[in-house]
């Protein structure tokens, strides 16, 4: 136990200060309560258990967080109590994690911080609709694309006959253009010989495997 | 709106969806100890503290054995143990002067055994909050039958006091902090000694 915790229930006359003003400060916390997901976080009691246990703040540090709350604790809260789509580092904290899924395990008062986290994500996506671009464009294009090409078959199948041809020539190159950070460190995989649409096809759901090609 | 009602009706509206408040589950409970006072003077102790029991007939010599030599001390207008030459708190010592008196006496509200904590709720022989704060060594004496279990057993027994508004101030062990820098730092939110006295029929 902490060795000297004192409660006041209001003033006691001839004990200790005769007039006592208390300051509520609100800072962001009724925001962060109206969040139906996310005021779990407002029972945090900072006991750290989940900075421990994060990779992620492991290898950032606190500064990077950009407030005294930092680790997975921080990476929700941020967001909740400021709000996001106004600043660039507090929308970037939600996506700080692996979703790992260790500070839910560590927490003692059992917040559910991954989910938390997803949802800001969606936050963050949701108020930045629209928005000029900014370092979330590149991705943005590339689910849009996804979504124009997955969402009709014709389409996802007038692609796929590009990928090998494709995939090949990225193999070639070494590097994907405007993506050599992340493709520098990864090798990218074969094209198979076929999409599993035309192998489903050719032998009628797997029916008639192996009878010749 | 005056700032209270305002942020107030902030708390309210941004509750709005909830209709329904969930019961608050029962505090956890530890397994009873078959000596409950034993185990308060274990866990007290453990907090570098000084321990000792006592009768109630032999109260006021412990007490005087528990002072250090010469020491000056100060006592609560209405404690009933005699402490010959104490200074009988008059509630307008100031904490410049309780600062020059070396040792405060008082008796307690309730003893926490399983974390050690004694509280005070400064009510009958337990003087103003200063006088238990200020002086260096705090000779503190609590009856067996105040000593609960844990500190659910405790808040429940508080509770009388809290609703007539008085301020309470739990003590575990000598005052230490390591906040700063994690450098332990003694005496910074009260008495660097403490001293207790546990009042019960011989053992
Ligand atoms: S583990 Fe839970 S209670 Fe502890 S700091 Fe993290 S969120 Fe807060």
């Amino acid at each position: 136990m902490n060795p000297y915790t004192s409660t006041w229930s209001g003033v006691t006359p001839g004990d200790g200060p005769q007039e006592v003003h208390v300051v509520l400060l609100d800072n962001g916390r009724t925001r962060a309560l109206a969040d139906q997901v996310g005021r779990q976080a407002l029972r945090c009691i900072r006991c750290s258990a989940c900075l421990n246990v994060c990779p992620v703040y492991e290898r950032t540090g606190g500064h990077a967080y950009g407030s005294v709350y930092p680790g997975p604790i921080g990476a929700i809260l941020n967001p909740l109590l400021r709000g996001v789509g106004h600043d660039e580092q507090v929308d970037s904290l939600p996506y700080a994690s692996s979703l790992c899924g260790a500070c839910f395990e560590a927490c003692p008062v059992r917040i559910d911080i991954p989910s938390v986290l997803v949802d800001q994500r969606a936050k963050v996506v949701d108020a930045r609709r629209g928005h000029r671009p900014s370092g979330h464009t590149a991705e943005a294009l590339a689910f849009k694309g996804a979504a124009v090409a997955l969402s009709d078959a014709r389409k996802l199948g007038f692609g796929e006959r590009f990928t090998r041809v494709g995939l090949g020539a990225a193999r070639r190159l070494g590097s994907l253009p405007g993506l050599s950070k992340w493709a520098g460190a990864r090798d990218l995989p074969p094209a198979p010989p076929e999409s599993f649409r035309a192998w489903w096809s050719r032998t009628d759901g797997g029916r008639s495997e192996g009878e010749g090609r | 709106m005056s700032a209270r009602a305002e942020i107030l009706a902030r708390v309210r509206s941004a509750l709005a969806d909830v209709t329904e408040v969930p019961p608050v589950p029962p505090a956890p409970r530890r397994t009873p100890v078959e000596d409950v006072v034993e185990h308060f003077a274990e866990r007290v102790a453990d907090y570098r503290a000084t321990v000792v029991r006592s009768t109630p007939q032999d109260l006021a010599s412990a007490v005087a054995a528990a002072l250090p030599d010469g020491a000056s001390v100060v006592v609560p207008a209405d404690l009933a143990v005699s402490v010959p030459g104490a200074t009988v708190d008059d509630g307008t010592l100031t904490a410049g002067e309780l600062d020059r008196i070396d040792a405060v006496v008082t008796l307690a509200a309730v003893g926490i055994a399983e974390t050690g904590t004694i509280v005070l709720d400064h009510g009958p022989g337990q003087g103003r909050r200063a006088i238990t704060l200020v002086p260096d060594t705090h000779i503190c004496i609590v009856t067996a039958e105040q000593v609960v279990l844990d500190v659910p057993d405790a808040v429940g027994l508080l509770g009388p006091s809290v609703r007539q508004g008085r301020p309470l101030t739990w003590i575990s062990g000598p005052s230490a902090t390591s906040d700063i820098e994690l450098s332990r730092v003694e005496g910074v939110h009260g008495p660097r000694n403490l001293h207790v006295i546990i009042v019960g029929p011989a053992a």
